[in-house]
């Protein structure tokens, strides 16, 4: 049976849209037709459940991370869409990854049904939580700081030789910010997606409603569909073996959604 | 004489704007006239030196933490407003201080001359054991439900350790989605300092590396900024300068003076 694709949304920048990425990746891959767990692993801020207007109940995340609790008993549904979401846990204290224990739970992910596992990690990680997943996908503001942290990141992903990629959020094309061209120069390759600094983003958190299933039309929406469509190929290169992402396999991505 | 007084800024959500507040409190500070250090604490994503375009100074916050250098020998001078800095050095590895590290960088800093010290910090937490070192903390939120969340849980920390707190509210657009102040200031039981402003010139400044209090001092931003600063400055009985206003006329006068070399 085919593994899922695990994805780590991750920045060493705190406030960038990590949550807002990962809540909105996996609603629209569970529309497109796969089956997907969210899980959140912010446990400086767990907010996925806020984001998606789930009651917040004591989600066993490190039980399950620590092998006590099966994943299947503490997983929770999002009603409208049917999304897995395995709920984020707040660590009172500074909380410390047990590296043996971060791996086992990756292992864990990967004898999972699901097509894709998109993990919200918190602001500052270390190399050890990318243990055992297929891909890092960097989330940056077209700033300055957050240029220098996402180079930060991708050397540290070279290091160890993760599989990485970059998108820009609140982009606003304004003349102070770093173009994506200017950024691509800077991390040394391609800026997958751009997605707009849009109105309806902030609106929709307060309304505990994901942006794409607020307003689908609204330009945040539009480009993370776009991004998922793309992305979903992904998954589908992973089951046939295939290596490079090029155009035909992207292309055969947008045909096989729905 | 006083030991200085050292302001924590945090918060537990990333990206709320603690370098913001940090860069330009201290800053404002400085013109009225304090003694002010500012250290980039944030040792996961330190960008003070970004802010006030000193980025590439070869030592700084960790070569003290080490014992490596001394605090003297690791400030930078920012001369355009004349605060002391110590910047946060990049680097490919983020490195978490001990305790004792800690013990050795607040030993110095209370042996210095500093009115008061604002430490910028990474998002998340801090062992308790440095709390005491501490005059107060600011804890910087924005309008908005998770960022409000995490600034109430950080604030139950504070009150278990007993530290003082007070709220900034960042990027503040009064937008109908966004809270209200009065429900943050339920949420928090507690003051709130300032109101910040949603401002281009924050974002304009980071990419001039010219800090928005120091770019335009009139800007609302900038005000509500200058009496956060009046306020720590009054409140420690030191004098605050307020400084001669930088209106068209008053930069008049000054081009005459100069012109004709006068005063």
């Amino acid at each position: 049976m085919a593994q899922p694709y695990l994805v780590r949304v991750s920045s060493q920048k705190g406030g960038v849209g990590k949550t807002t990425i990962s809540v909105n990746l996996a609603i629209i891959l569970k529309a497109l037709g796969y089956s997907v767990l969210l899980v959140d692993d912010d446990y400086v801020n767990p907010v996925v459940a806020m984001h998606l207007g789930l009651e917040e109940v004591g989600s066993g995340f490190r039980a399950v991370q620590r092998g006590r609790t099966r994943l299947a008993s503490v997983t929770t549904i999002h009603p409208p869409t049917g999304l897995h979401v395995l709920c984020g846990e707040l660590s009172q204290k500074q909380y410390d990854p047990n590296p043996e224990s971060i791996a086992r739970f990756a292992r864990m992910l990967h004898q999972t049904k699901y097509d894709f596992v998109v993990m919200d990690t918190p602001p500052g990680f270390t190399k050890e939580v990318f243990v055992n997943i297929d891909e890092a996908l960097i989330v940056m503001t077209p700033d300055m700081q957050a240029t220098t942290s996402a180079i930060r990141s991708s050397q540290i992903f070279d290091r160890y030789h993760i599989r990485h990629s970059l998108v820009v959020n609140r982009v606003r094309r304004r003349a102070f910010e770093l173009s994506p061209r200017e950024i691509e120069s800077a991390y040394g390759a391609r800026v997958e997606a751009a997605f707009p600094e849009d109105d309806s983003v902030p609106m929709s958190i307060a309304a505990h409603i994901p942006a794409y299933l607020y307003r689908k039309r609204a330009p945040f929406s539009r480009a993370m569909l776009d991004f998922s469509r793309i992305y979903s190929a992904r998954g589908e290169q992973k089951e046939s073996g295939a290596g490079g992402q090029g155009f035909l396999s992207r292309l055969l991505g947008l045909f096989r959604r729905g | 004489m006083s030991k200085p007084y050292v302001i924590r800024v945090s918060s537990q959500k990333g990206g709320v704007g603690k370098t913001t507040a940090s860069v330009n409190l201290a800053m404002a500070m400085s013109l009225a006239g304090s003694k002010v250090l500012l250290i980039d604490a944030d040792f996961i994503n330190p960008s003070v030196g970004i802010h006030l375009g000193i980025e590439g100074a070869n030592t700084g916050v960790r070569a003290v933490l080490l014992g490596k250098s001394t605090l003297e020998g690791s400030v930078v001078r920012h001369n355009p407003s004349g605060l002391d800095v110590l910047p946060g050095e990049i680097v490919s590895r983020p490195h978490n201080p001990t305790v004792a590290q800690m013990q050795r960088l607040f030993k110095q800093v209370f042996k210095s001359t500093y009115n008061f010290v604002i430490m910028d910090t990474p998002p998340g937490f801090f062992p308790d054991e440095e709390f005491g070192n501490f005059g107060e903390a600011i804890i910087v939120t924005t309008p908005e439900m998770s960022s409000c969340v995490s600034a109430v849980r950080l604030a139950n920390d504070y009150d278990r350790s007993h530290l003082k707190h007070g709220l900034v509210v960042n990027k503040f657009r009064n937008k109908g989605y966004e809270l209200h102040i009065n429900e943050m200031e339920e949420m928090y039981d507690g003051t709130i300092l300032a109101v910040l402003p949603d401002s281009e010139i924050v974002p304009i400044g980071v990419s001039e590396r010219i800090p928005a209090y120091l770019m335009n001092r009139r800007a609302p931003f900038s005000s509500a900024i200058g009496q956060l600063a009046e306020k720590y400055i009054t409140k420690m009985g030191f004098e605050f300068q307020a400084k001669k206003s930088n209106g068209l006329l008053a930069r008049i006068a000054a081009a005459f003076r100069l012109l004709f070399g006068r005063g």
